[in-house]
């Protein structure tokens, strides 16, 4: 169940009260008996593979320990256990993918191999993090977790499991030592997290992809310039729908005594595409980060080595969220445009002496390349959006070749003069818009606010009682009443017709 | 200590957000609930507690056929008809469990139609919401809101039947503005709708139709194909039974008079009564003779008794009831006695409004019979005869004595087409005796005749007729899932409706009558029905040989039962069927042919609707050589 479903706000709303009613010592355990009944919902064979992952992964990790470090029994008991854990990955998220290009290449009749497999929820997550954790217990950077309990609740933590944050063994495994008594601050800073990522997924993000979904399904039907918009639509929704979600994410988990690690830094106020990576999806490029960039050799190396590890990282990034080959061209398109920016930023310093140039920037040229960096960024996106290579094309042939602005713009205030009866991209003129803008507002209004303070941990502050109070409410509304959830409403069908 | 405070503030935060998304509710609720023209199960919960002896449960059957007010007047008995439209078995036993937490009614009185009727699946949302949204919350709201999300999303093909909407659908139940929010139509109105209006339902939630209807009866309706208890009705009634029986509470079937198929066809009502008597319950059908005779003139416009009708059924189930169960009136306080008489004085006053006057001895209605003007007035109770005036024209005074009548009707046989007549009515015995009616001036039409419909080849339909000269014509149609028929008027004697306009394949009923106006005002005939099970000539679209086979080809047809394919040999005289198939099909390949033969084919569509099962005219004949390889 995903967290904007009223099952999951049913289920969260009597697990709370049961967590903070049961003795401090039952939480825990509570904990790992919720998480595991949040899984079974999914599917309930499937927990099965979160215990056979768990256990594996388990066993792994005091298996590594039981070898001394640096030697090949230690190397190997890693190698194996990454192996088996991305081989699961692969197995159930690529193997048709990888059919596929098989297929093609072999070149012979018929159709490829696929299977039809339900895939387990939050595969992604799952294996990036008990990955992680054998390669620190490997590295020495933690200890192998000795009671399988503690590791299960890692690996299943609900508020994580299904989309994350990609959490790491060492920042959540000795949380699971506090008391987790009941803490105002911390559950009123967690409810306002989780009720503002809410609204910005149900209110705003699902109301863009309206949108998005509107012009993406008949390309040919809207202009070059409707398509550019849908594009960058596309830009906001994405933001809007993963961090609203990680904010919930995070929040539930803050409610329940948990500190999960940001994912997102107000990424599209960064002003160069590499600085927005540093605050998109922050748990995940870490990771690849510390365990596949570094590794490679980061950027400790030849320009041409450091391209190649960029590539390669940015690549697997694309596959990791999906596999065809639109996930794929856009992480490699991202990580050219970060190599390159990188390349400017050295020519940059050395021209200017050895100062960062984005230190140095006024808030005017900053501003600039903050659009330039959107735009470059939304180019990018289309390839996540269309998912395969010739729709890509197809978009960029549109804006391209058949802009037409004005055409465009006589459309769309021809759609507004129709007031309440206006549809313009799925969208309702009279109420969707007003109720898009302003949530795109309040949304840009927060992002910048956060900059300087945390507003949560602010509005947590008992002084501040009404207003937060005032604030729940806004949002509890906004989400019930502009929340894009349920059933369109059609006066007619309810008008009773004589029966 | 420390828990203590954040709860009171999470109880009062809580109390605050209620307040606020209820008045959140209260606006976003659609207002196409007028409670005093509908079915009216929120009224119930107005009724002062343990004052109701009498309970009836069930659809538009039962709230159409019963006024508890009717009943009160004469009989002294109070009662609610708690009934919905298309009142499902779960909603019914829902709405007992509820009403026992609050009234001990000594009979409760089911509706039959719902032990067999399954629902328009379109309508379903909508008459869940009217079940559901003015009931209180409660465990039984909770246990109705939990049934019907479950069956809701699985009989409603346009929502996906996921857990995930199931769950919302059922909070949606509960918390309507989840249902709601999606509004874009609000006015000032949905704002202080709530504060202008009550939910006091002054005719008890029995609602009179004020209108009558001139067709002949057996109309299709196909709400339900199969002669079957229904699912709901089978988990539900059982149920019903043991709830009354626990409470010590009678429980009684009762059939109401429907229009369709359901009142006039005696293998459903068989299978009904069956089932009900095998709990040991008594099954009441009020349409036989025994209990009363149901005319044309008691329905309203579509399916339904009028208040006429209603009058007839209440007092008939009264007498049943008092006489089965030894019902005695009703002993109430000042106020709620009041408000009973209150109740009366509206629903006298409404029917005046409307034209349908309840008075007894007053003449009620006029309308044309096939070759009789038919008069009828509301009847005395103590009078059980009736002498009948006419004149001719406008003039009172040189109105005659045209015959006598026991009952409530005369049919004036004697008439002629365009002629206008006056006519009044005296009882000659009771307390109204010698005292002459109102008068009222009727204009007889003679009946359209040779009345055809059939689908052209094209699919579009056409229904033709003869008539008089001098009128013009109204012609209705009805689609057989649709509630209500749309009209045209005409001077011409035929009409077309486009092929665009219909659906192929399934049963539209239409009804044509003659008109004319006599002084600006319009008098109709008797209506002449026609059914056409619409099918259009099907087309081949091409014939081919290969192999040793002949394979015909034609356009996809819809809603079709099945294919018949014809062949005839060359030199033979007559087709003969050689295969029947899929209506989905679009191609057949003949192997039992032979190379070098020529033959020729034909195919037609056969459909079935609603009862209705016909084949269609053939299309054009191709013929073939086979062909060997």
């Amino acid at each position: 169940m995903t967290f904007n479903t009223v099952e999951f706000l049913a289920f969260f709303g009597l697990f709370i009260v049961l967590y903070y009613l049961l003795p401090v010592k039952v939480r825990n355990p509570l904990l790992l008996l919720g998480s595991y009944l949040f899984y079974a919902y999914y599917s309930p064979i499937l927990v099965t593979f979160l215990a056979a992952v768990t256990l594996a992964n388990y066993g792994g990790a005091l298996l590594i320990e039981r070898f001394e470090r640096g030697s090949r029994g230690r190397r190997a008991v890693l190698a194996a256990g990454l192996v088996l854990d991305i081989g699961v990955l692969a197995f159930y998220k690529y193997f048709n993918f990888f059919s596929g290009i098989l297929h093609q290449i072999i070149g012979r009749g018929g159709s490829a191999v696929t299977l039809r497999l339900l895939v387990p929820l939050g595969i992604s997550f799952i294996i990036f993090s008990v990955a992680s954790y054998l390669v620190d217990v490997y590295r020495g950077t933690i200890g192998a977790e000795r009671r399988i309990w503690r590791f299960a609740l890692y690996v299943a933590f609900f508020p994580k499991v299904a989309q994350g944050p990609i959490e790491r063994a060492e920042h959540f495994l000795p949380q699971l030592d506090e008391e987790h008594r009941f803490d105002s601050e911390k559950y009123r800073t967690g409810m306002l997290m989780f009720l503002f990522g809410l609204f910005m997924k149900m209110v705003v993000a699902d109301r863009a992809a309206m949108i998005v979904d509107t012009v993406y399904a008949d390309l040919d039907g809207h202009t070059g310039a409707s398509v550019l918009l849908a594009a960058m639509m596309f830009s906001l929704q994405i933001y809007l729908d993963f961090a609203g979600y990680s904010l919930m994410a995070i929040g539930g988990a803050r409610i329940l005594g948990f500190q999960l690690k940001r994912n997102f830094q107000q990424p599209y106020l960064a002003s160069t595409p590499a600085v927005f990576w540093r605050r998109w999806h922050i748990s995940l490029t870490t990771w690849l980060r510390d365990y596949l960039y570094i590794p490679l050799g980061g950027s400790r190396c030849s320009a041409l080595r450091r391209h190649f590890n960029t590539l390669v990282t940015f690549g697997l990034s694309g596959l990791w969220h999906g596999a065809n080959w639109g996930f794929v061209i856009w992480g490699l398109a991202n990580g050219a445009v970060v190599a390159v920016e990188g390349d400017i930023r050295k020519l940059g310093k050395k021209k200017k002496g050895g100062e960062c140039a984005e230190q140095k920037a006024s808030p005017v040229r900053s501003l600039l390349l903050g659009i330039l960096s959107f735009f470059i960024l939304t180019a990018t996106w289309v390839f996540f959006r269309a998912q395969t290579l010739a729709v890509s094309l197809h978009v960029f042939k549109r804006i391209f070749t058949s802009l037409l602005p004005r055409t465009t713009l006589k459309a769309i205030v021809a759609q507004l003069a129709l007031g309440k009866t206006g549809v313009l991209y799925g969208l309702n003129v009279a109420w969707g818009y007003p109720v898009l803008l302003f949530g795109l507002l309040i949304v840009a209004a927060v992002d910048i606010a956060m900059q300087k303070v945390d507003l949560p941990q602010r509005l947590a502050s008992e002084k501040l009682t009404w207003l937060r109070w005032i604030v729940y409410i806004l949002l509890i509304c906004a989400v019930v009443l502009f929340g894009v959830y349920g059933y369109g409403y059609e006066a007619a069908s309810f008008i009773y017709a004589d029966f | 200590m420390k828990i203590v405070k954040p709860i009171l503030k999470g109880v009062a935060f809580t109390l605050l957000l209620s307040i606020i998304l209820t008045a959140l509710t209260l606006i976003y609720h659609p207002k196409w609930y007028n409670y005093q023209d509908k079915g009216q199960p929120a009224g119930f919960y107005q009724e002062p507690k343990n004052t109701i002896d009498v309970l009836l449960l069930g659809s538009c059957n039962m709230y159409s056929s019963f006024s508890p007010v009717l009943m009160y007047e004469r009989n002294g008995i109070t009662s609610y008809n708690f009934s919905c439209p298309d009142q499902e078995m779960s909603t019914t036993y829902y709405y007992i469990k509820d009403a026992l937490t609050r009234q001990k009614p000594k009979v409760i009185v089911v509706e039959a139609l719902f032990l067999m009727q399954e629902t328009h699946t379109g309508n379903r949302e909508k008459y869940n919401r009217f079940a559901l949204d003015y009931m209180p919350i409660s465990a039984n709201k909770i246990g109705l809101a939990w049934e019907t999300a479950r069956t809701e999303s699985a009989m409603m093909p346009q929502y996906d039947a996921t857990a995930s909407s199931r769950a919302l659908t059922f909070a949606s139940y509960i918390f309507p503005i989840l249902r709601y929010h999606n509004r874009t139509d609000l006015s000032n109105e949905d704002v202080t709708y709530f504060a202008e209006n009550e939910f006091y339902s002054y005719y008890k939630g029995g609602v009179p139709l004020f209108s009558y209807t001139r067709n002949d009866g057996n109309r299709t309706f196909a709400v339900f194909n199969e002669k079957t208890i229904n699912d709901s009705a089978k988990k539900y009634f059982p149920m019903i039974k043991e709830l009354c029986d626990k409470n010590g509470i009678a429980l009684v079937v009762a059939k109401s008079p429907n229009y369709a198929r359901w009142g006039h066809d005696d293998s459903y009502t068989a299978v009904a009564r069956e089932y009900v008597e095998s709990f040991g319950i008594p099954f009441v059908d009020m349409h036989a003779p025994q209990y009363n005779n149901f005319e044309d003139y008691d329905y309203g416009v579509d399916i339904n008794l009028n208040v006429y009708g209603m009058r007839k059924f209440t007092y008939t189930l009264a007498d049943y009831l008092i006489e089965n169960y030894n019902l005695q009136p009703t002993p109430l306080s000042e106020e709620n006695t009041a408000k009973w008489e209150e109740s009366i004085a509206w629903v006298y006053d409404r029917s005046l409004g409307k034209g349908m006057d309840l008075e007894q001895g007053h003449l009620a209605q006029i309308f044309n019979k096939e070759d009789a003007v038919c008069v009828r007035w509301n009847p005395c109770l103590d009078c059980g005869e009736y002498s009948i005036y006419r004149a001719e024209g406008h003039d009172e005074s040189t109105a005659v004595k045209i015959g006598t009548a026991t009952g409530e009707t005369f049919d004036d046989k004697d008439v002629t087409h365009a002629q206008g007549y006056t006519y009044y009515v005296v009882p000659n015995h009771g307390a109204k005796a010698g005292q002459r009616s109102n008068s009222m001036y009727y204009v007889f039409v003679s009946m359209p005749t040779n009345v055809v419909g059939v689908t052209r080849d094209d699919g579009a339909m056409k229904v033709t007729w003869d008539g008089e000269e001098d009128c013009y014509f109204r012609v209705y149609r009805r689609y057989y899932k649709a509630l209500k028929f749309s009209a045209w008027l005409t001077t011409e004697k035929h009409r077309d409706i486009n092929a665009t306009d219909i659906k192929e394949g399934e049963l539209y009923t239409f009804r044509v009558s003659a008109a004319i106006r006599d002084d600006g005002v319009e008098y109709q005939s008797k209506c002449v029905l026609v059914d056409i099970l619409q099918q259009g000539k099907p087309v081949i679209t091409g014939i081919s040989s290969a192999d040793s086979a002949n394979t015909v080809t034609w356009e996809a047809m819809k809603n079709r039962e099945s294919i018949k394919i014809y062949r005839r040999n060359a030199g033979a005289e007559e087709f003969a069927l050689i295969k029947t198939i899929g209506g989905d099909r679009t191609s057949f390949t003949d192997t039992e042919v032979k190379p070098g033969k020529q033959y020729e084919y034909f195919i037609t569509s056969v459909a079935e609707c609603a009862g209705m099962k016909e084949e269609s005219v053939p299309s054009d004949v191709m013929s073939v050589v086979t062909i060997k390889n």
